[in-house]
């Protein structure tokens, strides 16, 4: 049976995080916990979704971005992925992709039911691959779903991994060049609440095995779609895929190619051109 | 080339907040485009390419060189829909709605937006002067000795920014004390002023409360009605205020019967007959005309904020109307001086003569048609914002009462006044 943690409030994750780092050495198991962890009647802090439009480049507005909603879920994942039943540590996990389904777009006056479960544990040719899925309703309505696919390093589960397939080539084209400041890491992680030492400084991100500092993933995610959301209809399907890490201070080229509605998006060094992430938006049929 | 008429369609805004209110985090293009955007999505614009959109804001940061055009491109509607920005002070909203509706009549576009945004909450301050001038002598130097002789110029009291600042630049007097000066020039009483701010608090109040607003208005961070609303408003309390313009006894103006500094956006759409038809939109009202006018303050001649009468004179003689051939005048509310200052003068015989050249004085207006549903001494005034929350709510005004006609004044700095016409539509008139 599914065991169910409801969290009355956004858990202060800088306490998730050192509690899941200090068991990470003693988790075992090859098989995730029937869990669900759940916040009910959320409500938008207008002030801290404005704080994050600009870290993110979306205009502040009453509408809420659909990455933001992952925001409000993560605290539920790392929850998830700091109970006792969890068989994988929690520090040095690889977010490798992320899909967010907006059915509508949600405003920020509204509230909101949260829920995150994780499943399809399956390999991975450098570990351990699971989905963490997380929901967004407004009443009975699903307004957002989000697909999170974690690669846990080094662990080992029953099965064959995929082969590995070629990736597509970005989008070509100038696009537009980001310069990324050194400090960018800590500025996302003073709105999304992701305060992992991998994105705070280059000591720390030295200390997890980074050359230096690495931006989140889900704040690359978020400028890319801020760069085509006023583009998209009500309701669309992102999907990112984190290729390589992307290190700070750098500069970044983001290319993005529209046909009959779908949209190719890709993000790569601005100097040596290596890929750091590859999207597509598919709108709603 | 035939004129062809132009229509309002609607209008949006966001309710207006007071600086260093709930708008802390917002630029004027964020709230520009969260204003066309409301526009898109009340009238099912997505990805529609407009004839154009005219906007602007009087305190500008040097990097929104290009506002309406960015805040265009951040919204939904057609990236392939051009867009400049106008700055006329606070006649800025006015102005874009003339000029859309100009190019509309003469055919050479069938719709637009119009509107302004303004924010004291992020404005710009920008560098001393002085320093400024050093750092730009460094940047030329061709030597490093040059330029370290440049840069030993900085002193510390050059570090200080310079603020933008609500003062007239050829008389640094600020807008309050030139207002003052017309005050007791035309002996406008603090009671008439105090009266005339508790009606707007009391009729804007009313008319949210009546849900007149509900197509007007979109909330945004948090507010849902104007933050310098008080319905509870009254005389007795406004005159427990100091006076904060004009000096020793004749000073009569508070902070309670001035506009406070304000932040917010406005927009109007505007549109051809058949453009209205083609979206299946039923318009609002028709704009009929507009005018401005500008007078000579600067040594003395005429006060800062006496420019409408002007236009009105003019405007009423090009449309064979009289003053009192209107069911809503809607004067907006710098200061409720301002008005009292503006209806005196179109009274005076004396003034009439001189200054706008009439035989017979404008005369008189029924003081019950005069804002009916507040204006900015109870909304407050984010400069460029101002025109289309006025032009959009007298639109909606004639489109409920179904017949009529409307008149819009409204001052700006540099001794300018734009007003405007607008009508019931033809259908509405039946």
């Amino acid at each position: 049976m599914t065991r169910t943690i409801e969290l009355r409030s956004a858990p202060a994750l800088g306490q998730v995080f050192a509690k899941a780092a200090a068991t990470g050495p003693m988790r075992k198991g090859r098989t995730l916990p029937d869990l669900e962890v759940v916040r009910r009647g959320v409500r938008i802090d207008q002030g801290a979704l404005a704080a994050y439009d600009q870290v993110c480049g979306f205009p502040v507005t009453h509408l809420v971005p659909a990455t933001y909603l992952h925001v409000l879920v993560f605290p539920l994942q790392v929850t998830l992925m700091a109970d006792k039943e969890f068989p994988f540590p929690l520090v040095g996990s690889v977010h490798l992709s992320n899909t967010i389904t907006q059915h509508r777009r949600v405003d920020a006056h509204e509230t909101l039911d949260l829920a995150v479960r994780i499943e399809n544990l399956r390999p991975h040719h450098r570990g351990a691959q699971a989905d963490l899925i997380g929901e967004a309703r407004v009443g009975d309505e699903l307004v957002w779903e989000d697909r999170s696919t974690y690669l846990f390093r080094g662990q080992k589960v029953d099965g064959q991994a995929a082969p590995r397939t070629e990736d597509p080539e970005p989008p070509s084209g100038p696009g537009v060049v980001w310069p990324l400041a050194a400090d960018l890491g800590r500025r996302y992680a003073a709105v999304s609440g992701d305060v992992n030492p991998i994105h705070m400084h280059p000591l720390t991100a030295k200390a997890f095995g980074f050359p230096t500092t690495i931006v989140h993933g889900m704040w690359t995610k978020a400028r890319m779609l801020a760069a085509v959301d006023n583009r998209l209809p009500e309701a669309f399907t992102i999907t990112v895929d984190f290729k390589k890490p992307v290190l700070i201070p750098s500069k970044v080229r983001f290319t993005a190619a529209e046909t009959d509605g779908r949209w190719q998006l890709g993000l790569v060094n601005a100097g040596k051109g290596s890929v750091h992430a590859l999207g597509s938006v598919i709108p709603a049929s | 080339m035939s004129l062809r008429d132009v229509y309002v369609i609607g209008g949006n805004r966001i309710p207006f907040a007071r600086s260093g209110g709930k708008y802390l985090k917002a630029s004027n293009q964020d709230m520009l485009t969260a204003v066309i955007d409301g526009l898109v999505a009340r009238y099912g614009l997505a990805g529609e390419r407009l004839g154009e959109v005219a906007a602007g804001a009087v305190i500008k940061h040097a990097r929104d060189f290009n506002l309406t055009r960015e805040a265009v491109l951040g919204s939904h509607l057609s990236p392939e829909t051009p867009a400049y920005d106008v700055q006329q002070a606070c006649g800025t909203g006015l102005e874009t709605a003339i000029l859309v509706a100009n190019k509309i009549s003469l055919g050479q576009i069938d719709s637009g937006l119009a509107g302004g945004s303004d924010t004291t909450s992020d404005a710009p301050l920008a560098l001393n002067d002085e320093l400024r001038q050093t750092l730009m002598q460094a940047n030329y130097a061709k030597t490093p000795q040059q330029r370290i002789k440049a840069l030993a110029k900085i002193r510390p009291n050059q570090l200080v920014p310079e603020q933008p600042r609500n003062a007239e630049p050829r008389t640094g007097l600020s807008m309050g004390e030139h207002m003052a000066i017309t005050t007791k020039e035309w002996g406008i009483s603090r009671e008439a002023q105090d009266e005339l701010t508790v009606n707007s608090h009391h009729n804007l109040a009313a008319a949210y409360d009546r849900g007149f607003f509900d197509d007007l208005v979109t909330p945004y961070l948090g507010l849902t009605r104007d933050q310098n609303l008080r319905p509870d408003s009254s005389v007795e309390k406004l005159a427990t205020l100091k006076p904060v313009f004009g000096k020793g006894e004749g000073a009569t103006m508070t902070a309670g019967n001035s506009t406070p500094l304000s932040d917010g956006a406005s927009m109007v759409l505007l549109s051809s007959k058949e453009w209205a038809d083609e979206h299946k939109l039923t318009p609002l009202a028709r704009f009929v005309d507009g005018e401005a006018s500008a007078v000579d303050y600067v040594h003395g001649k005429e006060g800062l904020l006496m420019a409408p009468p002007y236009a009105i004179a003019r405007l009423l003689k090009r449309n064979n109307l009289t003053l009192q051939d209107f069911d809503f005048y809607e004067i907006h509310e710098a200061f409720a001086s301002t008005v009292l200052c503006h209806l005196a003068a179109m009274e005076d015989a004396e003034f009439c003569k001189t200054r706008l050249g009439l035989d017979e004085p404008l005369g008189a207006i029924d003081r019950s048609k005069l804002n009916v549903n507040g204006s900015s001494l109870a909304a407050g005034h984010p400069f460029a914002a101002t025109g289309g929350r006025i032009v959009a709510t007298l639109a909606k005004m004639l489109h409920e009462k179904g017949s009529g006609r409307g008149l819009i004044s409204i001052c700006a700095a540099g001794g300018q006044g734009v007003v405007a016409i607008l009508e019931a539509t033809s259908e509405d008139n039946k």
